[in-house]
């Protein structure tokens, strides 16, 4: 099992690198990569099936884009197991946060929260990390008003 | 023979109320003890605990209720002591079927909640906090003044709804007390800038600070509406819908009552991560500087002793059981009682009124003489209308919300329905949603991935918009405090609370949604409303949301959610009045039954208007000190 594997699976089904006009992102964390990895493969139920997804995610790799695209929706997202596994690794990335197996909880990391994409999409920040005063009376730096 | 009194004045309860009185109190020599239930804890580790548990109500990870408090003893999942409210079983649309009293109908007019909320269903959706700053650990901020009128509605306007309810009057006016509000907002430290003058609200000091800046959507609302008006339906009057600065107890100066400024951590609730927010653990620490007040934790109050063959029938002691846990969660405790001269209740208004039932004084129960102890039982009810604007609203950024819509807070409205104020939000769809994450995992679930999902997540975030209205109720005392036949694990009666929403406020919810929809109409070239509520049985009160649900077709970008949502605002519960027939304390926070006992806090309001209630119990607060300074110097 590759972390490599993981982040480009990972990089492919959210959509990194962004495109514009979405904000900058080139990559993912690799750091938070082992931490989702982890975190999925001990506590999601699909976590069982990591391996064989990382593996059919090496099959399809270095297909050209539009192959890969159709490989992903056929041989992952169509899966019973894979399909689960690979939205996890989705909402993980986009939130910081997925379904647990039932009464199974990791300990909360503040690095998931605050490296969720949500709050890049949303041109916003980490809720309960401190910017600056006044920060809001105008459009997110970069953006014209 | 008598005994010398422990001190000169008890207090029960160390949250806003309680912690502000015993540090004006202790300031001028008094001699104060002051009973917490909950735990003291005030450092920043308390502080960094409560923010990496809870994060904000939104967040993805689990909520851990008993983070601060090392026992589980006031926060199971079957108690009102939870930090987290209750799980929110089917609601009723409003004005639904009038099963009364069928506690098995959650369409009923009211529910009887018991202590087993999630069985019962559950309408009364609101908490409060039980260790020392009180409710003000997960408060908004908001600091607003009430209005001229909100302390005579009765004789300014005598609502009569179908219902039977009817308005009670103040026993002041907003000019005993504008001088309380100057004092209160000087000591929390209020930021802000008076946009009321044309409601009726004079003042005699300015705020301490200027106003924390207006959002980005703020300002786009603002531009947007371009000097609309909302027409009331039930007068045909024109109110403008003014986007204005929301006073509030949040630092816009470095160092004002040693507070850093507000640095924009989007996470105001449930507390400032730096303490921009004003919180009651500052004066709790005031009060421990003064070295007249001394602090009893972990120690809960259950009876107030009275003597009913004194003149006066005053309170002569109040019985606690101190509680502490070993390693394994085992409680123990021990029965303590204090004496002072004069006592305070400032417990809250679901606490005070428990431990009122739970104290007999001859045939009746302390301070019950009206028979109004527990009555009246209210909150703000609080329609929830949220949209995706055409242009960018770009929240998730500052405080949760800057800006209000106070013009229609009053009017002649007010005899047929509910004022409501309206609060916008820049916390995106957090409160209506739980977003930022629901939209994500919706659009995951919808089939979305890769480059498509990350531009659906983009556009639908940076859109959100909300507006929270806060409805006004008029007092029912079918709606009520009383004791549960449970008990905690200090063998104390639970309370248990019988609520509902009248009248009155169902059509100053409709009205409110049927003002917010104008409002996001005017931010969207199509808009189309997603009710997800039937409209209210009263006809008037439907038109204009009517209007909005047959003018448009297709995706809906306007959303109305079911129901309402709790404020966070009991009140009612011991009001103040002239009558000791029908109300329990005077103007003072006095009891007409006991003449050295008070209860404080927005249990005494008699109506409840519009405004978040923590600046005006800090104001009556500030009052009753004087009252009590008096008292104690005869």
């Amino acid at each position: 099992m590759s972390l490599a594997d993981f982040i480009g699976l990972s990089e492919f089904l959210v959509g990194v690198p962004f495109a514009p006009p979405l904000p900058q992102v080139d990559a993912l964390d690799p750091k938070l990569a082992q931490v989702f990895l982890d975190q999925l493969t001990t506590w999601s139920l699909e976590g069982p099936f990591m391996d064989q997804l990382l593996a059919t995610w090496n099959g399809i790799a270095s297909e050209p884009v539009a192959e890969r695209t159709a490989a992903v929706n056929r041989l992952i997202m169509a899966d019973p197991n894979l399909g689960p596994l690979a939205r996890q690794i989705i909402l993980a990335w986009y939130t910081g946060f997925h379904p647990w197996a039932a009464g199974q909880q990791p300990t909360p990391d503040a690095a998931n929260y605050e490296g969720a994409l949500v709050w890049t999409l949303a041109r916003a920040h980490p809720m309960a990390v401190p910017l600056s005063f006044g920060y809001w009376n105008t459009a997110p730096a970069g953006i014209e008003s | 023979m008598s005994k010398q009194p422990d001190c000169d004045v008890v207090i029960v309860g160390a949250g806003v109320a309680g912690s502000i009185l015993a540090w004006k109190l202790g300031s001028q020599g008094v001699k104060v003890i002051v009973l917490e239930a909950g735990p003291g804890k005030q450092d920043g580790d308390a502080r960094d605990a409560y923010v990496d548990n809870f994060k904000v109500g939104g967040t993805p990870y689990p909520l851990r209720p008993a983070a601060l408090k090392n026992v589980d003893l006031f926060t199971t999942s079957t108690n009102y002591y939870q930090e987290q409210p209750p799980q929110r079983p089917n609601q009723g649309p409003i004005g639904a079927s009038k099963d009364v009293n069928d506690p098995d109908d959650p369409y009923g007019e009211y529910n009887v909640i018991s202590t087993d909320v999630v069985r019962k269903g559950d309408w009364f959706q609101t908490n409060y906090e039980r260790q020392a700053g009180g409710a003000t650990w997960h408060w908004l901020g908001n600091a607003i003044r009430l209005l001229p009128n909100d302390f005579r509605l009765r004789s300014e306007y005598d609502p009569r709804p179908p219902d039977g309810a009817r308005a009670y009057d103040w026993p002041i006016s907003y000019d005993d007390l504008e001088p309380w509000y100057g004092a209160a907002e000087n000591t929390i430290g209020v930021s802000g800038v008076n946009t009321m003058e044309n409601l009726g609200v004079t003042r005699s000091t300015p705020y301490p600070m200027p106003p924390i800046p207006q959002s980005y959507s703020d300002l786009e609302m603002q531009s947007a509406i371009g000097g609309g008006a909302f027409r009331d339906r039930w007068t045909n009057e024109d109110y403008p819908l003014d986007v204005s600065p929301t006073p509030q107890g949040r630092n816009s100066v470095r160092g004002y009552s040693g507070r850093p400024r507000c640095l924009g951590s989007s996470s105001c609730i449930p507390i400032c991560p730096i303490q921009a927010k004003y919180d009651a653990t500052q004066h709790v620490q005031m009060a421990q500087k003064t070295g007249n007040v001394e602090f009893r934790v972990q120690s809960v109050a259950y009876k107030v002793m009275s003597d009913i063959n004194q003149s006066g029938t005053p309170v002569v002691g109040v019985c606690y059981r101190r509680w502490e846990s070993d390693s394994f969660g085992n409680i123990r405790s021990t029965e303590h009682t204090v004496t002072g001269k004069v006592y305070v209740l400032a417990s809250h208004a679901v606490e005070n009124v428990k431990l009122l039932l739970n104290s007999p004084s001859g045939s009746i129960t302390v301070a019950n003489e009206s028979d109004q102890v527990g009555r009246n039982l209210a909150d703000h009810p609080v329609s929830l209308v949220y949209a995706l604007t055409d242009k960018p609203a770009y929240g998730y950024r500052g405080p949760i919300s800057t800006s209000g819509v106070e013009s229609v807070r009053d009017g002649s409205f007010r005899k047929h329905r509910g004022a409501f104020r309206m609060e916008i939000g820049n916390d995106g769809w957090s409160w209506p949603l739980g977003d930022p994450y629901t939209t994500p995992a919706n659009l995951v679930n919808d089939g979305l991935w890769g480059a498509e999902l990350a531009a659906a997540v983009s556009n639908k975030l940076t859109r959100q918009l909300r507006i929270g209205a806060l409805a006004e109720p008029l007092p029912n005392d079918r709606y009520r405090v009383t004791l549960s036949g449970r008990r905690d694990a200090l063998g104390i009666p639970l309370p248990q609370l019988t609520y509902g929403v009248d009248v009155y406020a169902q059509r100053s919810l409709s009205a409110s949604v049927a003002a917010s929809v104008q409002i996001f109409s005017r931010m969207i070239a199509k808009p189309v409303v997603q009710y997800n509520y039937m409209e209210f049985l009263d006809s008037n009160g439907s038109i204009l949301t009517d209007t909005f649900r047959n003018g448009a077709e297709g995706t809906p970008n306007i959303f109305v959610r079911e129901g309402w949502a709790g404020a966070g605002h009991v009140m009612g519960t011991h009001r103040m009045g002239t009558d000791p027939a029908t109300s329990v304390v005077d103007g003072n926070q006095k009891s007409h039954g006991n003449r050295n006992l008070y209860l404080l806090g927005s249990g005494s309001w008699p109506s409840y208007a519009t405004a978040n209630p923590t600046l005006t119990i800090a104001a009556l607060a500030l009052r009753t000190a004087e009252a009590i300074r008096a008292q104690l110097t005869q």
